[in-house]
C-alpha cells in the first residue's frame, strides 16, 4: 500500500525527467558515439579541442581562486561581526549571482565602454581577463554565503583554547579555524569551478569570435557550422567532466554538513576603533567591488552621446535591425515563459520533494539523484539534446511554445527540490504522526502538515525559477532560437550587444537593466520567504 | 470484552524483538501504566496500539473490535508525544482544533470545543500564541488538550511529563492524574518513572526487555512484584535467601530496634527526608534500607527486626 503510494507520487516527476532530461540527454549520447567516423576520441584529441579543454579548465581554476580571493573580506566581515545592514550586505552579495549572465556579461562591456577599456594598453575587450573577473565577480556570493555562513556558526572554543595555550590571533586562525573552515572552502570552490566551467553566455559575449570553451564550442558546431556528430561528441566530454564534477561537489557538500560543533551565529559587534576601520573598509570595499560595474551598467544605459537621457529606453517599443521582435515583445515572451516554467518547476518540485521525503529508499534515493542530475548537466548540452531528440510523432516539440518554458523548468527543477527537500526533512516525524493520531489521511497528511511548511520554502524555489527562466540564455539559444517571434530578453541582449553601433548597445544596456531589476525584485521578494540561495550554495 | 485487549504481540525491528508477546487488558475507564528502563519495548508498545508501527504476530481489539491492521487515522486513538509534536506552524488553538477539523466538525463547533479545552487544560485566553513562545508546561497542556479534543476511545501517553523539570512533573502528573478521572479516560501511559506511574494509574504494568512481567495495581506490583527484577524497579532492593527460597525485603519489612532484633547491621548513610530519616544499614555485606523516625549517626550498630508478612516471594 504504502509502496504504490509512494510509486504513484514519484511518477509524475520521473516520467517528467525522464522525457525531456534523460531522453534527450541519452540520444546526444548514442548520436555523439554512433555517427562519429572517428568516435568522440578523434574530436576530443584534436589540436583544437585539446586547446579548448585546457583553456576551459584553467579559465575555471583562476576565475575560482579568483573569486575566493575577493570574497575574503566581506566573509570575513559576515562571520565574525554584527554590524548594521548585515543582513542587508548577505542578501545585496547574493544579487550578482543570481543575475543572468548575459547581464553580468553587459555589465562588464559598459564598464570598459565607460573607462576606455576597449582597446589601447589597458585592453580588456576580448580579452582572458574580462572573463575572468566577470567569473569572480559572479561568484563571489558563493564564498561569501556558504563559508560565512558556516563560518558564523562555528564554535570559538577551540579557538580561545589555542590563545590561552599562547597563539596569537593570526596564528589561532591559521592553526584551528582554518582547517575547520576546510570543508565549508572546499565545498564552495567546487560550486564555483562548476558554474566557471560551464559558463557560456559570458565565455560568448565577453571573449570574443576566437576565445572558445567547450560549452561555446558545441554551440558553434551545433549552431553555426551545424556538425551534429562533433558537437554530440563534445557533449559527452562536457558531460563526463560535469558528472565527475558534481559527484565530487556533492561529496564535499556531505562532508561539509555537520562535520564541526555549529552553535549558531557567533559574530560579535566590533569594539576598538580599528576594528570598526577594518570593518568598514570591508564592507564597503566589497560593496565598491561589486556595485561599480552594476552602476556603469546603469549610467551607461542613460547615456546618450552628449548627456543623459531615456532615449534607449523610450527606443524600446521600436523594432532594430538583427531583432526579430521588439524589446518590448521579447519582454513579454520572457514573462511568459517564465510564468510557465516556474508553473512546472512548483507542481514537478513539490510532487518530487514529497516523493523523496516519503517514498521508499529506493524510490527516494533514484528521485533525489534524478532531480539532482539536470543540476550537473551544462545547459548548452541540455538545449542542445532537447533540440536533437524531441523531434518525432507526439514529442515533436521543436517548433511548440511549451519547449522553452520546460526546458527552462529542467534547470530550475533542482533548486526547488534542494530548498524544500531539507525543510521536510528537518519537520519531525512525530508530526506526522500526531496528525495521523488525530484522524488526518496520508493525503491530508502531506497537505496538513508537508506543504504548509514546505510551502514558503517552494514558494522561494518558485521565485528562483521564475529568475532562471527569465535569465536563462545557454538552453534557450537551441530551443528558443526556432521562433525567431519568441525571442527572449537574454537572447535579444546578446544579439544587441553584439552589433556595432551606439545605439544598439545603448538599447542593449537599457534592457539589461530592467532584465537586472526585475530578476533582483523577484529573488529579493522570494529571499524573505526562506533563504533560498543559501540553501542552494 | 470492553475496554483494549492486547493478545500476543510481538513487535520486531530486524533481529531486535522489542515488544515479545504481550497480552494485557485495559478496562473502559481505567489507566494502566507501563514503566520499565528506557529500551524495554513499552514506548514500542504503544505506538503498535496507535498504528504506528506494524506487528509481527498478535492482535489489538477495542471493545470486541479487531484494529490490528486498521490505518492510524482510522481507529480513533489518541496519542500525546514524548515531545509534543506540536504543530509549529499553527497557533495554539489551531493545533487542538487539528483532531476536529479532520473528523470534518463544523467550524463553530470546533472553536466552541477549543475553548473547552482550553479552559479544561488552564489555558484560558492562549488560543491565538503561537507554540514557539511556550513554556515547557504549557506545550505540555496544549498537546493534552489536542490529544484529547477528537473525544478519542483511548489515549495513549508517551512519558508525557520527561521534558519537565521535577517540580512542574509533580504538579502536571496530580493534574493529569485528576482529569484523567474526571473524564473517565480509558488510557494507556508510558513512563520509565515509577513515581509519575503510581501517581496516575489504576494499573501498572512492569516491562523489561520486550516482556510485560507483571501486571496489577500500585499496591499489588508494589507488595507482591513476584520477580526479581520488577522487585528492583519499585525499590525493593534487598534480596535475601531464606530456606532456598528468594524474597524481596521491602522497606516496610525493617524496623530498627532497641535490642534482640532478628539481624544486626552498621548504618552506612543517613538521609533526612522531612518526616523521617532513610536509613542504609550493611547487614553481612548486603545492604537494607529502613526508615526511622530518628537520625541514627552512620558507623552505629543497629538491631533490625523483620516482619515476615511483608517479605515478598520471589520465583
Amino acid at each position: 500500500m504504502k509502496t504504490l503510494r509512494s510509486a504513484a507520487l514519484a511518477a509524475v516527476p520521473a516520467t517528467f525527467v525522464a522525457v525531456f532530461f534523460a531522453y534527450p540527454v541519452l540520444t546526444l549520447l548514442v548520436r555523439g558515439l554512433g555517427q562519429n567516423a572517428d568516435g568522440v576520441f578523434g574530436v576530443v584529441t584534436g589540436e583544437r579541442s585539446l586547446k579548448i579543454v585546457w583553456f576551459t579548465i584553467w579559465q575555471a581554476a583562476v576565475s575560482t581562486v579568483l573569486a575566493a580571493v575577493l570574497a575574503v573580506p566581506l566573509t570575513w566581515a559576515i562571520a565574525n561581526r554584527t554590524f548594521r545592514g548585515r543582513r542587508l550586505a548577505r542578501g545585496l552579495v547574493t544579487v550578482p549571482f543570481v543575475l543572468p549572465t548575459v547581464v553580468v556579461a553587459s555589465a562588464f562591456i559598459a564598464l570598459m565602454d565607460r573607462f576606455g577599456l576597449e582597446s589601447g594598453a589597458f585592453r580588456l575587450r576580448h580579452t582572458v581577463w574580462a572573463i575572468l573577473l566577470a567569473h569572480a565577480f559572479f561568484n563571489v556570493a558563493v564564498f561569501v554565503r556558504s563559508v560565512g555562513g558556516y563560518w558564523t556558526q562555528l564554535d570559538r572554543r577551540p579557538e580561545e583554547a589555542a590563545r590561552t595555550l599562547g597563539a596569537s590571533p593570526w596564528r589561532a586562525f591559521r592553526e584551528v579555524t582554518l582547517p575547520r573552515l576546510r570543508p565549508a572552502i572546499l565545498a564552495a570552490t567546487s560550486v564555483v569551478f562548476l558554474f566557471s566551467f560551464t559558463s557560456f553566455a559570458i565565455i560568448l559575449i565577453l571573449g570574443g569570435p576566437r576565445r572558445s570553451s567547450i560549452e561555446t564550442e558545441i554551440y558553434r558546431y551545433a549552431v553555426t557550422l551545424i556538425d551534429i556528430p562533433n558537437a554530440a561528441a563534445l557533449s559527452i566530454v562536457q558531460m563526463t567532466a560535469v558528472v565527475t564534477l558534481v559527484m565530487v561537489n556533492g561529496w564535499l557538500q556531505r562532508r561539509a554538513v555537520g562535520r564541526q560543533g555549529l552553535v549558531g551565529d557567533r559574530a560579535i559587534a566590533p569594539r576598538t576603533g580599528r576594528q570598526r576601520a577594518s570593518l568598514g573598509a570591508a564592507v564597503w570595499g566589497t560593496a565598491l567591488l561589486l556595485g561599480l560595474p552594476l552602476m556603469v551598467l546603469i549610467e551607461r544605459s542613460l547615456s546618450s552621446g552628449a548627456g543623459y537621457s531615456l532615449v534607449h529606453y523610450r527606443s524600446l517599443g521600436s523594432k532594430v535591425r538583427f531583432v526579430p521582435v521588439t524589446a518590448l515583445e521579447a519582454l513579454e515572451n520572457s514573462l511568459g515563459f517564465a510564468i510557465a516554467a516556474a508553473g512546472i518547476a512548483m507542481i514537478i518540485g513539490a510532487l518530487a520533494s514529497l516523493a523523496i521525503v516519503h517514498g521508499t529508499r529506493f524510490t527516494s534515493r533514484l528521485l533525489d539523484l534524478g532531480m539532482l542530475l539536470p543540476l550537473g548537466t551544462s545547459a548548452v548540452t541540455l538545449g542542445f539534446g532537447v533540440l536533437i531528440s524531441l523531434n518525432r510523432g507526439v514529442l515533436d516539440l521543436r517548433s511548440s511554445w511549451w519547449i522553452v518554458p520546460i526546458t527552462q523548468s529542467l534547470i530550475a527543477i533542482p533548486f526547488v527540490v534542494r530548498g524544500v527537500v531539507p525543510v521536510l526533512r528537518s519537520v519531525d516525524p512525530a508530526m506526522r504522526e500526531a496528525a495521523a493520531t488525530l484522524g488526518a489521511k496520508p493525503a491530508q497528511v502531506r497537505r496538513e502538515i508537508d506543504l504548509r511548511i514546505g510551502a514558503r520554502a517552494l514558494a522561494t524555489g518558485v521565485g528562483f525559477a521564475f529568475a532562471i527562466s527569465l535569465g536563462e540564455f545557454g538552453a534557450t539559444s537551441f530551443v528558443g532560437g526556432r521562433r525567431p517571434d519568441q525571442t527572449t530578453v537574454p537572447l535579444a541582449i546578446e544579439r544587441l550587444l553584439g552589433q556595432p553601433g551606439d545605439l544598439l548597445r545603448g538599447q542593449g544596456m537599457a534592457l539589461s537593466v530592467i532584465l537586472m531589476l526585475v530578476t533582483t525584485a523577484v529573488v529579493m521578494l522570494g529571499d524573505r520567504f526562506h533563504p533560498t540561495a543559501g540553501a542552494v550554495l | 470484552m470492553t475496554g483494549l485487549d492486547v493478545d500476543a504481540l510481538t513487535v520486531s525491528y530486524g533481529e531486535m524483538v522489542a515488544v515479545d508477546k504481550v497480552s494485557l487488558h485495559v478496562p473502559v475507564g481505567q489507566v494502566l501504566a507501563l514503566v520499565g528502563p528506557s529500551g524495554c519495548g513499552k514506548s514500542t508498545l504503544l505506538r503498535a496500539v496507535a498504528g504506528l508501527v506494524q506487528p509481527q504476530a498478535g492482535s489489538i481489539v477495542w471493545n470486541g473490535r479487531t484494529i490490528t491492521d486498521v490505518a492510524t487515522h482510522q481507529r480513533g486513538i489518541g496519542l500525546m508525544f514524548q515531545h509534543h509534536a506540536l504543530f509549529t506552524h499553527r497557533s495554539v488553538a489551531d493545533n487542538i482544533a487539528f483532531g476536529l477539523k479532520m473528523a470534518g466538525r463544523a467550524r463553530g463547533d470546533q472553536e466552541t470545543r477549543v475553548n473547552e479545552l482550553l479552559e479544561l487544560v488552564g489555558l484560558e485566553g492562549f488560543g491565538s500564541r503561537p507554540i514557539e513562545g511556550l513554556s515547557g508546561g504549557e506545550a505540555q497542556r496544549v498537546a493534552l488538550a489536542r490529544a484529547l479534543a477528537p473525544e478519542p476511545d483511548l489515549l495513549l501517553l508517551d512519558e508525557p511529563l520527561a521534558s519537565l523539570d521535577r517540580a512542574r512533573r509533580v504538579e502536571l502528573n496530580a493534574e493529569l492524574s485528576r482529569l484523567l478521572r474526571e473524564l473517565d479516560q480509558t488510557a494507556v501511559y508510558v513512563t520509565h518513572d515509577q513515581d509519575e506511574a503510581f501517581g496516575v494509574a489504576d494499573a501498572i504494568g512492569v516491562m523489561h526487555q520486550g516482556e510485560l512481567l507483571r501486571v496489577g495495581t500500585p499496591a499489588e506490583v508494589w507488595r507482591d512484584p513476584q520477580t526479581e527484577i520488577v522487585a528492583r524497579f519499585v525499590g525493593h532492593d534487598t534480596i535475601i535467601e531464606h530456606d532456598d527460597a528468594r524474597f524481596a525485603v521491602r522497606s516496610d519489612a525493617v524496623t530498627v530496634v532497641e535490642s534482640s532484633g532478628d539481624r544486626h547491621g552498621v548504618v552506612t548513610r543517613c538521609a533526612f527526608q522531612g518526616d523521617r530519616f532513610e536509613l542504609l544499614i550493611d547487614v553481612d555485606g548486603t545492604a537494607w534500607r529502613a526508615f526511622h523516625d530518628l537520625a541514627i549517626a552512620p558507623g552505629s550498630a543497629v538491631e533490625l527486626a523483620l516482619d515476615p508478612s511483608k517479605l515478598a516471594p520471589l520465583s
